[in-house]
């Protein structure tokens, strides 16, 4: 059963999945090709320079998991939405048993593109001669990034194994909860001069801040430091 | 003889304008079961309730044992289901689709497959988001009935279909089901398709149940007859009255009526009228009255 929701699960997502898995290969090197030119009429503290140029990268890695994760998530349940669910609902298993046969099979298909990243930071890196003191990271990188793209596809999948109503009403609820939210805070404060934290800050605090899930899209994603 | 599909005091609602109504079905094991219907009497949606994909708002249900809100797996392994409406995951070949769907059923007959798709002529490795319509419906059937099922639950499974598509289609289901004694219950509008295959008919309107009885019964028991003359009342008619329409050229009327026998035509010369004529009603016309009679007693 597994093999084969694999199989469907790779039929369904490998298109979708293809121009960020290229995009996953070329970033890093395209980011250390970048940053050595740009650091090689540098003379005084090249190391310092050269982490400089990375970090303009630093944001897109993170952007890129998340499309990844994304893409996977919604490409294995795109035909079962579109056959309205009939084929799923119709095999002889508990639902909860075809939700995880299909979450653990696309799960799978995540560390493509962390694979291409992983490929092209080591070939990016192997190529590079480094200033002293720094090291390049490419194995703790791609798996920073396929932990962000799980995450995204953890989160995405959930979303997307609902109906379309379901989905709305969850979205719908928290973009209500964060308005009025905000709203409510806001009149408390201001008149019982309380301290209230805004929603948009606890769900930063949860969400974001560490053990938050999405805590691991924070910081600097560097894959040369010291 | 034991029911295949049982359902008691069945109640669903979709929105204001469809509900179905304390829905009583019996489908005895080994029978064909015509479930018939015009479009929208709600066919589709029992059949969703009745395999778990729909949850009714009352009444109990029972697929070959097992109730169908709570132990529906069990029901489905042996079940074989066509939908109306493709379902198959169109990135999938012919043959990915046949080792998709064996994954999930034990039963599989990998030499029976084969051998039906050879007599569909479906081609192995073609996408099924290439294949026409007819193609698709014949794999649809192939995956129901490779999987050995006790039970095969067809939704209008050749409507859209050629004759010549819906005639091999319908011959492999009679195929099986003489060889494996399972029982059918085919859900359409296409009447006479039906006369020929069902030994079992109930009758759908607007989600409530018309009728259900043998086709014997279906077909025999409802006449059409025509009087020479007007009779008056019908309280104590051993029949029940279908419909009554007054005929313009004899000046009498023409009645569909169900439970008919010959020696009732003697009720007529009481009530100051006489038969002219009893005539055989075919299904579709039975159908028809039926739905008809249900409508004007609904109003």
């Amino acid at each position: 059963m597994f093999a084969q929701t694999l199989m469907l699960n790779w039929k369904v997502a490998r298109w979708p999945l293809l121009p960020f898995v290229l995009i996953a290969f070329g970033l890093p090197l395209l980011a250390l090709r970048m940053a050595a030119s740009f650091t090689d009429a540098v003379v005084f503290a090249p190391g310092r320079a050269l982490l400089g140029a990375l970090e303009i990268w630093t944001p897109f890695f993170p952007f890129l998991a998340f499309l990844c994760g994304a893409a996977c998530a919604l490409s294995v349940w795109a035909w079962d939405h579109r056959a309205n669910h009939v084929y799923a609902l119709t095999l002889p298993l508990p639902r909860w048993k075809y939700v995880l046969l299909k979450l653990g099979a696309g799960a799978l298909l995540v560390f493509i593109p962390a694979f291409a990243v992983l490929a092209g930071a080591l070939i990016g890196s192997s190529g590079l001669t480094l200033p002293d003191g720094l090291h390049a990271y490419p194995v703790t990188f791609a798996f920073r990034f396929l932990l962000a793209a799980m995450i995204a596809y953890a989160a995405i999948f959930a979303l997307a194994a609902g109906t379309q109503r379901t989905t709305t009403l969850v979205l719908a609820g928290l973009v209500l909860f964060m308005i009025f939210g905000e709203i409510g805070a806001g009149y408390l404060n201001d008149t019982l001069h309380t301290l209230l934290p805004a929603p948009f800050e606890l769900l930063e605090a949860a969400l974001l801040r560490w053990p938050g899930p999405f805590n691991v899209y924070g910081g600097n994603w560097m894959l040369i430091d010291v | 003889m034991s029911n295949a599909i049982e359902a008691r005091g069945v109640a669903y609602r979709a929105g204001k304008n469809f509900e179905i109504r304390d829905l009583d079905l019996n489908v005895p094991s080994g029978s064909i079961y015509g479930f018939l219907g015009p479009n929208g009497a709600g066919k589709t949606t029992t059949i969703r309730l009745l395999l778990g994909m729909t949850r009714a708002a009352g009444g109990r249900m029972t697929v070959l044992g097992h109730d169908s809100s709570r132990d529906v797996a069990r029901a489905l392994q042996r079940t074989g289901y066509v939908p109306e409406r493709p379902h198959l995951y169109a990135a999938f070949t012919v043959d990915e689709a046949m080792r998709y769907h064996r994954a999930f059923y034990p039963s599989w007959d990998d030499a029976w497959a084969e051998k039906l798709k050879r007599s569909f002529a479906l081609p192995d490795d073609r996408r099924i988001a290439k294949l026409s319509k007819g193609e698709v419906g014949k794999l649809m059937i192939l995956l129901a009935l490779a999987q050995r099922p006790e039970l095969l639950v067809l939704d209008e499974p050749t409507d859209g279909l050629d004759p010549m598509i819906r005639r091999d289609a319908l011959s492999a289901v009679l195929d099986y089901v003489a060889e494996a004694r399972a029982t059918v219950f085919i859900s359409s509008h296409l009447v006479h398709e039906l006369e020929r295959i069902c030994d079992w008919v109930g009758v759908l309107d607007h989600g409530q149940m018309v009728a259900e009885m043998p086709i014997e019964s279906f077909k025999n028991g409802v006449k059409r007859v025509r009087l020479q003359g007007s009779p008056g009342a019908l309280d104590d008619a051993p029949f029940a009255v279908l419909s009554r329409t007054p005929d313009q050229l004899t000046a009498g009327e023409t009645w569909i009526v169900r439970g008919w026998q010959d020696p009732m035509r003697q009720y007529f010369d009481h009530a100051g009228a006489s038969v002219r004529e009893v005539a055989d009603l075919d299904l579709e016309e039975v159908f028809v009255e039926l739905l008809r009679s249900s409508r004007v007693a609904a109003r």
